[in-house]
Order: structure tokens, then C-alpha cells, then sequence
């Protein structure tokens, strides 16, 4: 598989592309690692599972 | 006349309300991971302009649609809430219409229950709708698979890997939306698709 290219766009946003670089650094470091060892409640809980509502 | 970017922007046709945010936020994350662009409505900014010309333009400018009708139910007053039929509709029009690129348009089309939509939208009978039981991880599995297939894009990672990547992204997100000053309940939609554009930089380097 070859690696897939990130792409993204101009927008209107009310912080800088540096202040969100900021402050992802220093995270997600040996992403694929670290969610081994999880299971599949977890996994669950973490993305957040939501109940039916009307808006 | 298309931006260069057509091919790969995605319009997302959903519910932006307090309930719906943990879809949208998973499907955002795997439309990037997937290596393609969101786009709604919500994108621009621009008082001037009103909303219908927003939509109209947002999906001439998108290859790709994913449309939620699930949220149908009836308001305190007895109403349907039909934003999402409606521009669905437009998006059904500008391919079945428009110009050459337009027809090749493709959509997702989710729903709750898989044929729960052939009691209030039955002119969609024979239409391939999903189902995904409010459950972020569902759409992250068919929104991947449907790009897989209608894109023939080979550089499209797994259901694991984006769903691996996208817990841990979603562990660390109060901390950087903390850092960014940012309401985590209250994330505009521009901000959070740079925060991903960013996270994503980020776990394809780690």
C-alpha cells in the first residue's frame, strides 16, 4: 500500500495552524502502538456512542 | 466550473447539534485519514451570503456526498426537521443535470435503521441506504469501505488503523482543545478540521 497524502484546506478558523501545531506536539507518539492493548469497550467508550435525538 | 480539488472534497449533509457531535467528529477524522477533504456548509463564513447559495456552491464543488437523514423526527410543534432530505435532493439534481464532471458525483447515504427512510422519504426505494445505529465506529467503517470503493484509491488505510488512530485522538482532544482556549462542547467546525488536519500530520509521522 503506498502512503496516503494528507490533504487539506484554506479555511477561516479562530486559531493559527502554529497554535494548534503547538499544542498537538509532543502528542500521538507511536500512535499505532499505544491502542493495542485496548479492547473493544473502551474503544467504544472512548469514540463516544451516542443515543438517538432529534436536533 | 470545479475547483482542482474536486475530486477529493466531501460534502457532509448532517445534523450539527449537541447529540450529533460524535459522528460528525469520527467522520470528519476518517474523511482526512482517508485522504480526502470535508466541506459543509458550515466551512464559510460569510454573513453576505445566504445559506441555500452556500449549500448550492459546497456541492458543485464536491465529488462525494454523505448525507444523514436520520434525524427526522418531529420537533415540539409537531415538524419534521427536512435540511437534510432537502439537500440531498440537490445533490440527487446536480447529478442527474449537471455537467459531465457533476455526473459523476457519488453519495453515502446513512439512516438509523436501514429501511426505517421507506416510511417518510419512500421515493428513495432501491436506494443502497445505511444503517449505523448512532455508533461512530459503524460510520467510520462504511464511510471508509464506500471511499474504498468508489474511489478505487489503493492508498486507503484500514478500518483498524483509522479507528485506532481515531481513539487516541479523541483521548487527547480535550487537552488540545484546553490548550487552544476552545469550549470542547462547542468546537467550531473549521477549528476542528484543522486540529485533525494537524493531529493527523502528526500520528502519520509518529
Amino acid at each position: 500500500m503506498s502512503k496516503i497524502v494528507l490533504k487539506t484546506a484554506k479555511r477561516s478558523t479562530s486559531v493559527s495552524r502554529a497554535a494548534v501545531r503547538s499544542a498537538v506536539s509532543g502528542r500521538f507518539v507511536s500512535a499505532s502502538y499505544a491502542v493495542k492493548s485496548r479492547g473493544t469497550s473502551a474503544r467504544k467508550r472512548s469514540a463516544g456512542k451516542v443515543s438517538s435525538r432529534r436536533k | 466550473m470545479q475547483p482542482a480539488s474536486y475530486n477529493d472534497q466531501i460534502f457532509i449533509n448532517c445534523p450539527f447539534d449537541d447529540a450529533y457531535t460524535p459522528i460528525l467528529r469520527a467522520l470528519v477524522f476518517a474523511i482526512y485519514r482517508c485522504g480526502f477533504i470535508p466541506k459543509s456548509a458550515l466551512t464559510e463564513d460569510n454573513a453576505l451570503e445566504n445559506r441555500l447559495d452556500k449549500i448550492e456552491r459546497t456541492i458543485e464543488n464536491c465529488r462525494y456526498g454523505i448525507h444523514d437523514i436520520s434525524r427526522t423526527e418531529l420537533n415540539d410543534h409537531n415538524l419534521p426537521r427536512f435540511n437534510m432530505p432537502f439537500e440531498l435532493g440537490i445533490f440527487f439534481g446536480a447529478k442527474r443535470f449537471g455537467n459531465r464532471i457533476q455526473k459523476n458525483k457519488n453519495a453515502l447515504i446513512f439512516d438509523i435503521e436501514r429501511y426505517r427512510y421507506l416510511e417518510f422519504i419512500s421515493d428513495l426505494k432501491g436506494v443502497d441506504i445505511k444503517e449505523h445505529n448512532n455508533d461512530p465506529l459503524i460510520v467510520i467503517r462504511k464511510l471508509r469501505n464506500w471511499l474504498y470503493t468508489s474511489s478505487r484509491r489503493t492508498t486507503i488505510p484500514g478500518y483498524n488503523t483509522i479507528v485506532q488512530e481515531y481513539e487516541i485522538f479523541i483521548h487527547e482532544l480535550p487537552e488540545i482543545v484546553n490548550e487552544l482556549a476552545l469550549d470542547i462542547n462547542d468546537i467550531p467546525f473549521n477549528d476542528y478540521c484543522l486540529i485533525v488536519e494537524e493531529a493527523i500530520r502528526k500520528i502519520l509521522r509518529s
